[in-house]
Parts: structure tokens; sequence; C-alpha cells
């Protein structure tokens, strides 16, 4: 094990911990269950990759326009949210990859099946990033996305979110546009699932359709609910779990997607609030864990 | 015009006319009790007056202002507050953050989501103080027992800040004692300047209370007065006695 290895290894555990971040505020807090996640991250990655190649873009030149590409299309997207129940919004986020994937495919603009490819390495200030580099460029926006996300869990729009998440009726009792929320959900969320995608785009230096499909999407939701749904350590800490789990576990890779299924029929059955979640087992511990030692503290126990 | 007018309001289920021709007059400062039997229209009125349903026909003034096709969250924003008879608590919120939520109603337009709540934690803390909830801010709201669950709906109602509140069936359930504290409440609320309108089976609980009662049956108006009057009122005695469900005068 190289330490090329192991950057590379963070380097795309850090995309999917942005990715699982960005699920966290659109189903994690607003409860649009989505498995159609990868196609957020597609785009994000296709406007990247197309901004570069055809536009000559640099990477942060291109930056802004693939967040407001994304957010933009991803509101779009969200709009099916405003007319359907919870079960049928599942659905048409699946029908999501597949429609997303076939544009990708089938329109030669975003290079079809062949996909864009020698998309070129970011640079700052004239010198390309290497892989560590790379690996600290994209841990910099790991950290703008957690914190960012600790913010908006401090919000009243996290507060509304999770309102109408779980009551709709109730929530527009409490003066909550209902609409306007999802909307934002939707909107930051694919924000967040855009700049993912710009960091894959550049660091794998091609994109094709496959990459962002089905199986995709169900990696990304599995993450979050492995770690906690509507918690940002579980994002972090699923995102980090399945990705590096099946790295150190050779023989798992060739199963990744029964791997993913598993782990998000497993977790609905006997831990719906996740690893590290509101109300789970570990995190119920780990506070009174804490509380034990807290308290051996203050009565100055030895 | 006075605080809430509907005009010949009326809304139909398919065959069904759950609510008809009803013209209720609600003033500043009074409270306002709403009765009648089982499936008279009680609560498909309320839903009309908080836009959660739009009427077949008539009109719904409040503060001068025709606010029937409004969406709800307009409504609310305007100045009504409800509580559901059937509680609707944000079952995974704990209390204080269904409190807050309430609260929040000012600041879910322009920028006001993306700025932290953690300075309206103090007030809310003490709504739920007011209803005697203080003790229980932290935990799920789903956990509390059915008759704190509907203090909460009082409180989030209170977190609203509105000019009418809208109660149905606050006391549905609630033992005697709690209804003894629910009444004190109701009065709190009111000598803050609030209008009250109470939707309510229990009817020594509105005799007690209410200055006005108006009694809908099928739909429409058959009485409306001071609470004597409503109880000794034979079309009222008829209405109760023919579903047997309450003594009217009781
Ligand atoms: N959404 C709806 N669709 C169809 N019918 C409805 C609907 N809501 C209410 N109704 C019908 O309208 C009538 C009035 O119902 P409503 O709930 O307003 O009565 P209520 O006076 O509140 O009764 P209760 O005292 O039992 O709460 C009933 O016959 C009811 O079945
Ligand atoms: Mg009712």
């Amino acid at each position: 094990m190289t330490l090329g290895y192991l950057l590379t290894v963070g380097t795309f555990t850090g995309i999917f911990m942005i990715l699982t971040l960005s699920l966290n505020i659109l189903t994690g807090y607003a409860k649009q269950v989505s498995l159609g996640h990868a196609a957020f991250f597609g785009i994000g990655a296709y406007a990247a990759a197309i901004l570069a190649t055809k536009f000559g873009l640099s990477f942060w030149a291109a930056l802004p326009c693939v967040v407001a590409v994304t957010t933009v299309v991803g509101i779009f997207l969200g709009l099916p949210s405003l007319r359907v129940s919870h079960d049928f919004l599942v659905l048409s986020t699946i029908g999501l990859n597949f429609i997303v994937g076939s544009v990708f495919k089938y329109f030669s603009f975003f290079g079809g099946s062949m996909g864009i490819v020698d998309i070129p390495t970011p640079t700052f200030f004239g010198k390309a990033f290497g892989t560590v580099g790379y690996f600290g460029l994209t841990f910099a926006f790991v950290t703008l996305a957690v914190l960012t996300s600790i913010y908006f869990s401090r919000t009243w729009g996290r507060l509304a979110m999770e309102a109408f998440g779980e009551d709709e009726t109730a929530a527009k009792a409490m003066g909550i546009n209902v609409a306007k929320f999802k909307i934002y959900a939707f909107a930051i969320s694919s924000a967040y699932a855009g700049i993912a995608g710009a960091l894959w785009a550049h660091y794998v230096g091609s994109v094709f359709p496959e990459n962002f499909g089905f199986d995709r999407s169900i990696d990304i939701l599995a993450m979050l609910v492995l770690g906690g749904l509507g918690t940002i350590r579980g994002a972090v800490f699923g995102a980090l779990l399945l990705q590096v789990l099946p790295e150190a576990l050779r023989f798992i890779q060739d199963y990744r997607m029964l791997v993913s299924g598993a782990v998000l029929a497993l977790m609905m059955v006997f831990q719906p609030m996740g690893l590290l979640g509101k109300g789970s087992f570990l995190y119920l511990r780990s506070l009174g864990i804490l509380r034990h030692f807290r308290r051996g503290v203050a009565s100055g126990a030895p | 015009m006075e605080l809430l007018e509907t005009e010949g309001l009326t809304k139909d289920f398919g065959g069904l006319r759950a609510v008809d021709h009803v013209d209720l007059v609600v003033r500043r400062g009074e409270i306002h009790g709403v009765i009648g039997p089982n499936g008279a229209g009680k609560t498909t009125l309320f839903n009309l007056i908080t836009g959660y349903l739009r009427p077949t026909y008539g009109a719904i003034h409040f503060k001068e202002r025709r606010i029937d096709g409004l969406p709800t969250h307009r409504i609310v924003t305007l100045g009504i507050a409800r509580t559901f008879q059937i509680v609707r608590p944000f079952t995974e919120l704990s209390v204080l953050e269904n409190v807050l939520v309430a609260w929040g109603h000012r600041y879910y337009r322009k920028t006001g989501p993306f700025r932290p709540y953690a300075n309206a934690r103090r007030r809310a803390r003490e709504i739920l103080e007011s209803v005697g909830l203080a003790d229980r801010a932290d935990i799920p709201a789903g956990t509390l027992p059915i008759g704190l669950q509907r203090r909460l709906e009082i409180a989030r109602a209170m977190a609203l800040e509105p000019e009418l509140m809208l109660l149905d069936e606050p006391a549905a359930g609630l033992t005697e004692e709690e209804i003894g504290g629910l009444k004190e409440l109701v009065g709190r609320i009111v000598a803050t300047g609030v209008t009250v309108v109470l939707v309510e089976h229990r009817m020594s609980f509105v005799m007690d209370i209410c200055e006005v009662i108006t009694v809908l049956d099928h739909g429409r108006v058959i009485a409306e007065g001071a609470p004597e009057e409503v109880a000794h009122d034979p079309a009222v005695i008829e209405a109760y006695l023919g579903t047997g469900s309450v003594n009217a005068a009781g």
C-alpha cells in the first residue's frame, strides 16, 4: 500500500462525504427520499467536464458555473416533489438516474457512450495539483461542506425542513411554505453535489454515463443511512465506512452493489436511525459514556 | 367589519354539503364557541378559514381582507393560528423545537431561513413554561402523553403570536383536572388580547368560558347567542337529542 494509493482512496472518500452531506439536506432533513442522487452528482461532473474541455475554463473559473448549472437543473428535477407523495417521489427519483444517464449517453454534445476524456488537472497559481495536492483540495471542500452543513443545521431553514419532512399539514399551520422549502432543499443539495461532481471529473480526468447510474445512487443513500440520516457526523462517518471498508477488504469489492443494498435493507429494519443518528444505539451509548466521564470529572474522582 | 367574517360559506364534498351558507362573525377579544353534533361541519369550517380547503361558495374576511383562496402559510402569517383535533406534533423533534418551528413563522421569508435560530430558544422556553411543559422541553414530542400533546398544540399556536386562535376540541381526552388547567390557560391567552374560536364537545367547558356560541348542525347555523340562550333553544335541544350524543343544557 503506497501513500499514493491511500491518498487516492482518501480523495474519493472525501468526494463521497460531500455527496452524503448533500443528500443529508434533501433526505435527512426534508425527508425527500432520493434514489437518484448520482444524477445530480453526474450533472456536476458533466458540467465541469464540458466547461473544461469545450470552453477551456479552468477548474476555478468553471466551479461557480458548475454549481449554478447543477442547482438550476436540480431545482427543475425537484419539481415533481411538489406534486407527488413520498412513495411516488422515490419512484420518480429512480427514474432520474435513467433519464439523466440516457441524456449523457445519446446526445453527442455529452460525448455519448465514449464519455468525455482529457479533463485537465486543476492548477493553483500555475502549478498542477499532484496526488497530495488534490487530496488537500478535496478535503478543503469537505471542510467547507461540513462547516456550511453545521451552520445550516442551526438555521430556521433546517427546522422548517425537518418539520414539513415529518408532517406537511402541520408544517403549513406553522407558516411554512412547503413548496418553497422543498425547492430550497433540492437547490442546496444539488449545489453540494455539483462541487462533488467537479472534484470527481477533474480528478479522474474523464466522465462516462455509467459513473453516475442507479447503483451509485444506492451507494450514496446506503452511506447516509448507515451513518445516520439527519446528522452531519452520520453523513461523514457513513461515507468513510462504506468507502474505506471495501478497499480494506478486497474480496468485498466485486460485491459492492450487494454490500450497499444489504446495508440499506438491514439498517432500515434494525437501526433506521443509523449507527450515529439521533436515538441510535451507538450514539446513546456514547452519550452515556460521555456523561459518565463528565460526572467523574465534575465530582473530582481520581 | 369585525375581526373575522364569513359570508355564505359553503363546502361540498361530492354530494355532501359539509358547511352550508355559514355567516360567522367573530368580534375582537371574544371567546366564541362553535358546537354541534359529530359531523356538523365544525372542523371543515376551521379548514376553510385556515386555507386547507377551498370554499365551494362564499367569502372569508379577516381584518377586512379577503383570505379565502390564500395558501395556509400566508393566512398564518396574517395572524390566524389553529390547533388540530387529532394532535399533530412533530414527533421526532423535541418539544422545544416544536415551539421553535412555530416561532420561526416570521423567518420563513426572504433570507430568514438562512439565519440561526439560537436566539429564539429563550422565548420558546418561556412559552413552554407558561403552558407547563418546561421540564419536558428536550424530549421528543412524540413521547408526550396525549394531555401534554394537546398543551403543545396550544404552545405552538401561542408561538405564532396570532390575533385569532382556532382551537379544535382542545379538551378532548383530558381529565377534569386537566380541563381546569386548560380553562385557565385559555383565559390567559385571551387576556393577552387574542381572540379565540373554540370548537368543543364538552358542554360544561364551552358554557363556562364562551361569550357567544354558534351551533352548527348538518353544516348549517341553527342557533347563535349567549350560552344560556343557546342552551334553551328548542332547535339546539332537538339537534342534540336527535343524535343522542350530548345534553345541550348540561
Ligand atoms: N376531506 C373530506 N372529504 C369528504 N368528506 C369530508 C371531508 N372532511 C369532512 N368530511 C365530511 O364532512 C362532514 C363534516 O365533517 P367535520 O369533520 O367538519 O365535522 P365535525 O363537526 O368536526 O365533527 P366532529 O365533532 O366529529 O369532529 C362529515 O360528514 C364528514 O364526513
Ligand atoms: Mg371535528
